[in-house]
Order: structure tokens, then sequence, then C-alpha cells
């Protein structure tokens, strides 16, 4: 049973199209890249797997079923952009909600707060966070309900040097425990790092790409954009 | 500081405000209009039962004086008495149909001549009664100077709250944007770029960007100020055309601007100048208020 | 179900976080009962002129005018009696040289023509039958009842009404009449609406900025966007509830419990047209208007919910909201009697009394009609609202239906 599928999607905002007659499969579980430039329709694709928004024409399917929001949040869990936290409440409470409404028990949240190193600051509220601190939040929330998907909209934004392996590390794990994860990112050696296979958005459509081992994401993205070292 | 207010005023263009605003100010005056035609109708209604409350007083008064008359066992001097009454009373009873039958016919002049008629008659009665019955002689004497000024003047006869017609109606509706809550609103509302701004990562922006901090503030007051002046003008603009193409008189006439507004002794024109005058001096300040009450809440908040 | 009260929690949290409601009703409920503080001081103040003044106008102790100074001095009961007599003494003479009669009270008659406070007088008789009949205690001190729509003012100067409106005062000393009191004043009423906009108006208008964020990570958490709106409806009606209502019966109890709650059968003046054939001057008892008043008054909180709802979804802006709703109800404050328009019915005592009726001449305007009208106006919102909430969907639907129609012919 394939784990996504893209079939012919369409979507535009009024009369700029995004996507066009696009194509995606992913049938083995593991690590996927999203690459793209700026507003060519990263963010959109993720918001179209998990049905927040609608194609104007195409299917998607997610584990063999269209991407309702049922099997949307039997299968998905999306690491949207930081402006989704309340400022005002504390990232335990944010964490505590997503567990609640998943039915995972809170027990769960402390080990992951641990891997990700943000046992100190989750009691505070998420106003006094930095950039680094939301992100690894973010993941926090996309790991504890524990989906076999997960659609990572830029998770490596932000962060600092420490982070970043715990990040890494983090999604590795998730790898190693057959979860399945589209990473968006523009953050191309850290990808790279982490995947091989990027999913690249290229004249409205999407464009599968192993890269070989002696091949760098910037030399693929500079290929297919035109960006040419100088 | 030139740029500064170019900036501001672009961020009021793009938030919509350029467009909410006349959109919101024709709204208003709309709804303002219909209540004021709504008020009229109902004004007209009471008058003619006011007309007929005192009617009804006074019939039972010559009613009473009728069985006086008629009465085999009253003196012949109560009689008599009763009879000089009546003929004094019965001429106001006439005025008073005069009254309704001017409201009916929608005539400014004849009503007030019929309330002028009324008024003297019914004074004449209380004077020949040696007591105050009908109404209190003050408020008569009052209302019938005016109603003679108005009438060699060829004003016509508004309701002091609701009028549809061009020069009443501004006033009104002038004078509710001159009232400190109708202000409030509007500086409320006006100040949404700058308490959207202020409480976001812009005022970061802002705050690396803008010095002194105050050349901000300072730009948004100037095209908030602006802005409301703007609204006085596009609302009382609106409110005239709506006045004139729409507004109906009371009676009948109409009411220039060098007219007297009743109560104040001065006229329409001044009135509604000071009013408009009135609003700004609440306005400047109060967005100044605000200004500075929200910039230290921010600094405040930023602190904790 | 679990998961609806997960969802109600964090909803709960989350507004604890932004204002503290509870303090805020227990802040409004302190201001109304130092309003009551106020009401009780002026009532003493009041009491203490009006003796000085019979005082100074019945310095002879054999004046028969002293009898009202006397009954006044004596007991609250001695001075209901003098009052009740002394009114229907006025209404049988129909106001023709009651002036002139000693002892008939400094403040029901001074200065203003004979007749010209009849209307007044004859209601006033009319309610303290009522009274006696039902053995009601009256308010203390006594004063006329003065409707001024009922044109009651209209035969005196300006002087002469400000002098008739300060010498009738009445003090709502108790639970209930104090309830009365309030419910009475449009600007109370508009105030407390006001409070309760401020405190709810933002919420949905948050969860829809910047590009829906929070509203989507909610439907991400498996709370689609129609149960989002019915939460957070239920959320402000609750906020609305606490800050109008809370505060209000709070106070009522807290001064039905120390100084008494009063008399649910009290006279109040009202306009009724039971048979259909024109509104007449009627009586309403006091627990009839409240129940209606507050009920009135909760269809209006309704109401005032589902305009919030339907500005946030159109502007989503949380300020703007706010204002917008605002401006509804300061709107209230200048409309004028309209059968049919909703802003009309925030003049509770108007509608519920039938005054509005009587202005507008409109059968429209009777409480019950009102009622029927509110809520058909209630029911039109939230169609809109459910249009608005749907509207994405049936638009990609037409869009789709749109895109199959054009393919459908090539593959063919």
């Amino acid at each position: 049973m394939d784990i996504l599928t893209i079939d012919d999607l369409s979507f535009g905002w009024r009369k700029q199209p995004v996507f066009s007659h696009a194509f995606l499969k992913i049938e083995q579980p593991g690590l996927y890249g999203l690459v793209a430039p700026n507003g060519s329709g990263k963010t959109t694709l993720l918001n179209l797997i998990s049905s927040l928004l609608q194609p104007q024409a195409g299917k998607i399917s997610l584990y063999g079923g269209l991407n309702t929001a049922k099997n949307v949040f039997d299968h998905v869990a999306f690491l949207q952009d930081n402006s989704v936290l309340y400022p005002y409440l504390s990232g335990r409470e944010h964490i505590n909600f997503v567990a609640d409404t998943h039915h995972i028990p809170r027990t769960a949240i402390a080990p992951i707060a641990d891997k990700l190193e943000m046992t100190s600051y989750l009691d505070k509220r998420v106003r006094h966070y930095s950039l680094g601190m939301k992100q690894r939040l973010l993941l926090a929330m996309a790991l504890v309900v524990d989906r076999p998907l997960m659609l990572l909209d830029e998770p490596l934004n932000g962060l600092d040097p420490t982070s970043l392996i715990i990040v890494r590390e983090a999604l590795n794990q998730a790898k190693a425990d057959g979860q399945t994860a589209l990473i968006s990112s523009h953050n191309l050696d850290e990808l790279m790092r982490v995947t091989r296979d990027i999913f690249f958005v290229v004249d409205h459509a999407l464009r599968f790409e192993h890269l070989a081992a002696d091949e760098t994401a910037e030399q693929r993205y500079a290929a297919l954009f035109g960006v040419h070292d100088k | 500081m030139r740029t500064l207010i170019g900036f501001e005023w672009r961020r009021l263009h793009r938030s919509g405000f350029a467009w909410g605003l006349p959109v919101l100010a024709i709204v208003l005056v709309g709804l303002f209009f219909w209540f004021s035609q709504v008020g009229v109708d109902q004004y007209r209604q009471e008058l003619l039962n006011h007309i007929q409350s005192n009617d009804e007083i006074l019939s039972q008064l010559i009613g009473g004086y009728r069985q006086t008359i008629a009465d085999d066992l009253e003196t012949a001097d109560r009689k008599a008495e009763a009879k000089k009454d009546m003929a004094l009373a019965v001429p106001i009873g006439d005025a008073l149909d005069a009254q309704q039958q001017a409201v009916e016919d929608r005539s400014t002049p004849r009503y007030l001549r019929a309330v002028i008629a009324a008024n003297t008659r019914t004074i004449a009665f209380d004077n020949a009664l040696h007591r105050v019955l009908l109404q209190d002689h003050h408020t008569l004497t009052a209302q019938t100077k005016l109603y003679q000024t108005m009438l060699a003047r060829g004003w016509a006869l508004e309701d002091t709250h609701y009028t549809t017609q061009p020069v009443g109606f501004l006033v009104s509706w002038q004078s509710w944007l001159a009232q400190p809550l109708a202000v409030l609103l509007g500086v409320a509302l006006l100040s949404t770029t700058w308490v959207t701004a202020l409480f976001t990562n812009n005022a970061d922006l802002m705050a690396t960007t803008v010095q002194p901090w105050r050349r901000w503030a300072l730009a948004n007051w100037f095209w908030a100020v602006l802005s409301w002046l703007a609204f006085l003008t596009l609302s009382n603009a609106a409110g005239w055309l709506a006045g004139q193409w729409l507004g109906t008189p009371l009676l009948s006439g109409t009411t220039p601007w060098h007219a007297i507004v009743p109560g104040t002794g001065q006229s329409y024109w001044i009135v509604w100048v000071q009013e408009i005058g009135i609003s700004l001096l609440w306005f400047i300040p109060m967005y100044g208020i605000l200004l500075l009450v929200t910039t230290y809440a921010e600094k405040w908040g930023r602190q904790r | 179900m679990r998961k609806i009260m997960t969802f109600i929690r964090f909803e709960f949290l989350k507004r604890r976080r932004v204002w503290p409601v509870g303090i805020v009703a227990l802040l409004i409920t302190i201001s109304l009962a130092v309003g009551f503080g106020v009401q009780k001081h002026n009532q003493s103040v009041f009491v203490q002129d009006y003796s000085t003044q019979l005082k100074k106008r019945y310095p002879n102790e054999n004046s028969l005018g002293r009898s009202e100074l006397t009954s006044f001095q004596k007991s609250e009961a001695a001075y209901h009696d003098w009052f009740f007599k002394s009114v229907a003494v006025n209404v049988v003479l129909n106001g023709q040289g009651t002036r002139e009669i000693p002892g008939f009270g400094v403040r029901l008659y001074a200065r203003t023509a004979s007749g010209a406070l009849s209307d007044a007088f004859a209601r006033t008789y009319d309610q303290y039958r009522y009274m006696r009949q039902k053995n009601i205690t009256p308010m203390f001190p006594d004063s006329l009842v003065i409707v001024p729509v009922a044109g009651d003012l209209d035969k005196l100067s300006d002087t002469d009404k400000q002098w008739v409106m300060r010498n009738n005062p009445h003090f709502y000393v108790q639970a209930l009449p104090f309830l009365w009191s309030l419910l009475q004043s449009n600007g109370v009423v508009a105030l407390l609406l006001a409070f309760g906009v401020l405190l709810s108006g933002g919420q949905l208008a948050k969860e829809l900025a910047h590009k829906r964020a929070h509203s989507h990570w909610l439907t991400l958490q498996d709370e689609p966007f129609p149960a989002q709106v019915g939460i957070q409806f239920g959320m402000m009606l609750t906020t609305m509830i606490q800050v109008v209502f809370v505060p209000l019966l709070a106070v009522t109890l807290g001064i039905g419990l120390l100084f008494g709650f009063g008399d649910g059968r009290y006279p109040v003046f009202s306009y009724q047209n039971p048979d259909g054939f024109g509104s007449k001057e009627a009586i309403m008892p006091l627990s009839q208007y409240l129940t209606n008043t507050l009920s009135l008054l909760f269809l209006l909180t309704v109401f005032l919910t589902l305009v919030m709802i339907i500005l946030s979804m159109l502007l989503r802006n949380g300020w703007l909201t706010i204002l917008g709703t605002i401006l509804v109800v300061g709107l209230s404050l200048i409309t004028p009697p309209i059968p049919g328009l909703p802003l009309t019915y925030f003049h509770l005592n108007d509608i519920v009394t039938g005054i509005a009726q009587e202005q507008a001449g409109s059968d429209a305007l009777q409480a019950p009609a009102v009622f029927i009208n509110l809520g058909w106006w209630c029911v039109g919102l939230l169609l809109l609202i459910i249009l608005i909430t749907e509207w994405r969907r049936i638009v990609h639907r037409l869009q789709r239906i749109h895109l199959a129609s054009q393919k459908s012919p090539a593959s063919l």
C-alpha cells in the first residue's frame, strides 16, 4: 500500500497556477526532502496533502484512502510554521493539548522533551521562546502524536548547531522506527545529511531525484533552477 | 520625518483603511439618515398626539362650562362667568384644530400661526381665571417669540433631534461625532494599524529603524488626525448629498444655515462649525493619550 | 464527547490567559454594588432635604400642611398612607384647585400649572390602589409615577420639568427594584454588553488571522472548522453571560440577602394592547417585567455573539471585530423605535413596557413580536455563518464540477 500518492494535481491562487498536473508517489517509509525556490508551493503542497487546502483537480491519497480530514488525523503529523503557536500558552500546554486530542498518554511527553532537550523551558510561555526553541516545540508536537507520516515544513529553520544535531538524530530515529517524513527545507546541506531522496517543485510539477553518492543537493538544485557558481 | 509619514500612509493605505473609511462614513450616515427619517415621521405623530391631548383637556373644560350654563340650579352669576370663560376657551380649541389641520396639510406657516394664536389665547384665558391652568406661561411666551421670528423669516419648523433637511441633519450628525464616546470609538478604529503593528514584530523593525522612536508615533498621529478630518469631511459631504436628494421637511419650507438652532441662540452654521471643532479637539488629545498608553504598555510587556 | 471536552478545556485555558474574566465580572459586580450604595445614600440625603423643605414651608405648628411633615417624621407606613390620600384627593378634584389646598404636599403640586400633571396623578393613584389591594409596600419616599413618553411633562416649562423630576425621585433600595432600575437604563445595558464584547470579540478572529494559522492547526487536531465555530460561539456566549448576567444576578442576590428582595408583584408602568383595539396604560408585575427583560437581554446577547462571529470571519481581525460589534451596540443607543430592526430591541425597557410600540405606533414592537423577530434574526445570522463556513467547500465543489465539465468532451 502506497504511503502517499498525488495524482494529476492542479492547484492555483486565482489565476496564478502553483501546481499543474503534478504527480508524486512515496511507496517506502523513510525521509524525503521537498525543495523548491521561495514561493513555488512547498507549504501549499503540504497544506494540500493535509487537506487544509482543496485541489482544483486531481487526487491525493494516504495509505490507500483519500486525504479526508479523518484519514489525515489518523496518519499524519504536520509540523507547520510557528505562527500556529499561541504566544500566551506554555510549550507544555501545547503538547498536552495535542497529546489529549490524539489520545496519547501524557507520560509520552517527557521522553520526547528530554530527547529534544527542551525540558528546561517547557513551562515558559511561547512568547519568550527563541526561534530555535519554537522549532523544537513544533517538532515535539509532531513527534508526540506518533503518526506514520510526518509533514515537516522547514523544521531546520533557525536552529543552532546543537539543535541541528538533536533534530537530525530525532529524524533518523523516526526513520529507524519505520516512519516516513516529507521535509521541506532551504538548508540543502543539512537536508542532505538526513536524506538523499528529494522532491523538487519544477515548472508547477513535482520531480523526484535521488542524489548520487558524489552529488550534492546544491548541485542538483543549481542544475534544475539555473543557478551557477561564480 | 517625511519618509516616516510616507511609510505610515502606505501602511494605512495597504491595510484597507483608505477605502474602508469612506465606506464606513457612507454606511453610518446612511443609517443615521434612515433613523432621522423615522424620527421625523414619529415627531410629526407626536405633534398630533400633543395637540389631541390638549384638545381633550380643553373639551373637558368646555363641557364643564356647558353643564354649568345648562344647569338650572346654578346661579345667574356663575352662569355668566361660565359663559365668559367658555367664550375665551373656545378660540383655543379653534386654534388647536387649525394646528392639527396644518400638520396634516404639512404647512409650517399655518402651524406656527396656529400655535401663536393658541398660546396667546391660553395666556389670556388663564389671566381671566387668575391662575395658570393649561400650560406654563414662560414656556408659552418663549415659544411664541421663537415662532414669530421663524414666521417672519420664513424658516421651517423642525425637530431638534431628527431632521432630514441638509442643514439640520448635518448639525445633528456632527453633534454626535463631537460626543466623547463617538470620538473614543473613532480613536480606537483609526489606531488599528498602530496597535496591530506595536504589539507584533513590526515594532521591533520600527524600533531599530526609527530614531528617536517618537517620530513613528508622531507620523501615525499625523495620519490619524488627517483620517479623522477626512472622515468628518466625507460623512458630512455624504450627509449633505443625502439631505439634498432625499431630505423632506417636517411640514414645509427649508432651514437656512443662518437660522437659529432652538435653545442655543446661535445659527446652524456656527453650531456646526463648533461641533466640528469640538470633535477635533477631543480627537487630537485622545489619540495622543492612546499613543502614549499603548507605547508604555508595549514597553512594559517587553520587559516581562 | 471526550474530545469535545478537550477542545473546550483548551479554549478555557486560552481565554484565562488572555482575559481574567472572573476578575472583570467581580469588578463589574462591585461597580453595580457601589451604584446601589449611591442610591441608598441619595435616598437618605433626599429624605433629609425634603424634611427640611417641609419644615420651612410649614413653620407654624397649627398649619394644615404639617400633616405631611407629621406623617413623614412618624414612619414610612404613615407617609405611604398620607401620600395615597393626597393623590386620591387630587385625582378626585382632577387637578383643579389642589394647589391652594394646604397639606397636600410641596413637591406634588407647587409651581406647576395645576392640570399639568393630572395624567401622572391618575397613574399613580391606579398603582397605589393596585398596591393596596395586593398589600405591596410602595417605595420610600413616595413619588409620582411620571412617564415623559406619555406626555406628562409636555405642559411644563423646562425649569419646572427639572424641578418635578428632581422632586419625584424613585429609590430602588431592594434587590428586585434595583435590578429593575439597572435594566431601565439603556446606558448600563449597553456598557455591560460592550464589556462582554471587549472580552469575547477577538478570539475567533485571532484564530482566523495569519491565513487561519491557529484554525488550521486545530483542524489538524481533529477539530473541524464548523466545530471550531460552534465552540467559539459557546465560549463567546459564556463570556458574555459571565460579564453581563453574572454581575446582575450576583448583585441582586447580595442586595436581596442584605436588604431584602422586594415584591415581585410591584407595579411597573406599561402599555398593553390585550384586545387588539389599541394600546392603553396598564400595570405589569415586576417579576414579569424582569423575566421579559432578562429574556430579551439573553436573546440580544446571542444576537451579538452571532454578529461577532460573522465579523470575525469577514474581517479576521480581533480589534476590528470588537470595534465593529461595539459600534452596533453604540448605534442602538441612537436608534429610534423601528419595527423589525434589532438595534431598536436594545432599548429593553421601552420594548418590554410597550413604550417603543406606542412611540412607533406599531404592533411589531410588542414584546412577543420582538422575541419572534429577534429569533428570526438569529436564525438568519446562523444561516449566514453556515454559508460562510461552508463557502470554501461550495466554491471548491463548483470548481471541480466546472473543470470536469470542461474535460468531459475531450474524454469522449
